[in-house]
């Protein structure tokens, strides 16, 4: 037996490995629009966060996952439409949240999940809990949003990046001029 | 080696029948377990390739091959059941220039100057692990193990205390293992060899790019007489890389630590074996590897 066995096992999940993963597109942005602002104009809101700003967002929400600049829209109602970008197990959760006039979530939506597990988050009924929160609840797994058993990574990072969404129109999105 | 190989191959052919979504049983570590377990309700088929690897001559390698099967219970909760077989390969690799080693069991009829190659169903084992601190919820993760094991030569009771701790986006893993055995094993020319370890092992595991994963590993391994903890024998020290990939059907971690050549012996018997600060005889190789493959089972519902 030779330790060049061991490797010539290894070439088994290395082919295996070449299969790509199917990355699962479930909405776009503009699918989201429709469902949260029917017939609105949304307009994008140019963005480009201070440094200081970006710390403050981390230390609260605890995400270091830098913030989608290009994913901020603006309803005539009011309204905002943000598209985001959080970690998964194995890969990236990009999701959208809608906000009304003040500041509170309308929705969650998840938009592309590439994940290999933890689909739950996709569930209407764990997304629902998310309506209604605004910048000044916790919006933390285990505390007002409940978990899902195997899909806890995915649960608390999107729960993350909600709340990082809700502490960005407190800080900045909620003085902007109309 | 061939059956080991065959073997495997038909587990992973069934697995992938079976595959499911990757889930919390995978392992970003070689030989460090993390705090994480599997959810309820789902089950995961692994297998465990571990090749020690080179003595101070000649030509040694001992594969230990384990099939498991794990499941969750309760959301802290899992068991998990093993099959552990052996293969060993060794031909003059001892100090003495004679044929030896872990994993060797040289009898009366066997000559000690020539090959001794010979495969076994070792033991069978159930493991279980309770969680009580989740990395991924809480401050750090706590979880505690503890895995009987039974064959027709050996018998072993092993149990760990795991710690983890996740940063930047639980991107970073920090894991340590406090692991103790207590064995006792059946030799074909001595009576009952008994033996006691300690071994404290900690690691980080950084995921680099989707899907990928490397680190490093640390192990301490401290050996006692006896099945408590009797006489100090040695204490060696290990080091090496991991890389682990995840995809949707399974997950693969590759391992390698090679034995740092700063032992300390306690016995004359123990530095009767040691060369340029290693220490080999019936205790360690130079060289170890470990492939482990984790294939989860899929479950009938899935819910999304």
């Amino acid at each position: 037996m030779k330790w060049e066995s061991v490797v010539g096992i290894g070439a088994i999940p290395a082919l295996l490995a070449c299969v790509p993963v199917e990355a699962r597109d479930y909405l776009d942005i503009r699918q989201v629009q429709e469902e949260f602002f029917p017939a609105s104009t949304l307009t994008r809101v140019a963005l480009k966060l201070e440094p200081d700003l970006r710390a403050q967002l981390r230390a609260l929400s605890g995400i270091r996952e830098p913030f989608n600049e290009d994913g901020v829209w603006r309803a005539l109602n009011g309204g905002w439409l943000i598209s985001d970008r959080v970690i998964g197990k194995h890969e990236t959760i990009d999701y959208a949240v809608a906000l009304d006039a003040r500041g509170a979530v309308r929705g969650v939506e998840i938009l592309r999940y590439s994940e290999s597990y933890g689909g739950e988050v996709r569930g209407a009924e764990w997304r629902a809990q998310f309506t209604g929160k605004t910048s000044s609840d916790p919006v933390m797994l285990g505390k007002d949003i409940r978990n899902i058993s195997g899909a806890t990574l995915s649960a608390k990072h999107i729960s993350q990046g909600v709340k990082r969404i809700l502490l960005l129109h407190s800080l900045l999105l909620s003085k902007l001029p109309s | 080696m061939q059956v080991f190989i065959r073997s495997l191959a038909i587990a992973l052919g069934i697995g992938c029948l079976i595959a499911g979504p990757a889930t919390a049983g995978e392992s970003p570590f070689g030989w460090i377990y993390t705090t994480e377990v599997m959810p309820p309700g789902e089950a995961e088929f692994e297998t465990q390739s571990f090749l020690q690897h080179g003595q101070s001559q000649g030509e040694y390698d001992y594969l230990i091959q384990r099939f498991e099967l794990e499941l969750g219970l309760t959301p802290r909760f899992q068991l998990a059941g093993y099959l552990n077989f052996s293969r060993i390969d060794a031909l003059a690799n001892g100090v003495d220039g004679l044929t030896g080693g872990p994993g060797t069991d040289l009898g009366p009829g066997n000559d000690p100057t020539a090959r001794y190659r010979h495969s076994r169903f070792d033991t069978a084992s159930v493991e279980a692990i309770y969680q009580l601190r989740n990395p991924l919820t809480d401050r750090f993760g706590l979880a505690l193990y503890l895995e009987p094991e039974y064959g027709a030569r050996e018998q072993a009771l092993e149990w760990r205390v795991m710690l983890q701790k996740n940063l930047l986006d639980d991107r970073l893993i920090l894991a340590g293992n406090l692991f103790g055995a207590h064995e006792r094993e059946r030799e074909s020319r001595s009576a009952i060899d008994r033996a006691s370890m300690l071994d404290l092992s900690g690691g980080l595991s950084y995921r680099f790019r989707d899907h990928w994963s490397a680190g490093f590993e640390l192990r301490n391994h401290r050996e006692f007489s006896g099945y408590w903890y009797g006489a100090r024998e040695h204490s060696a020290w290990f080091a090496g890389p991991n890389l682990h990939y995840a995809a949707r059907r399974f997950w693969v971690t590759l391992a390698w630590r090679t034995q740092l050549p700063v032992v300390q012996t306690f016995a004359d018997d123990q530095a009767a074996v040691t060369v340029g600060h290693r220490i080999y005889g019936d205790e360690h190789a130079r060289q170890e590897f470990m492939l482990k493959f984790g294939i989860p089972i899929q479950r009938a519902a899935h819910g999304s």
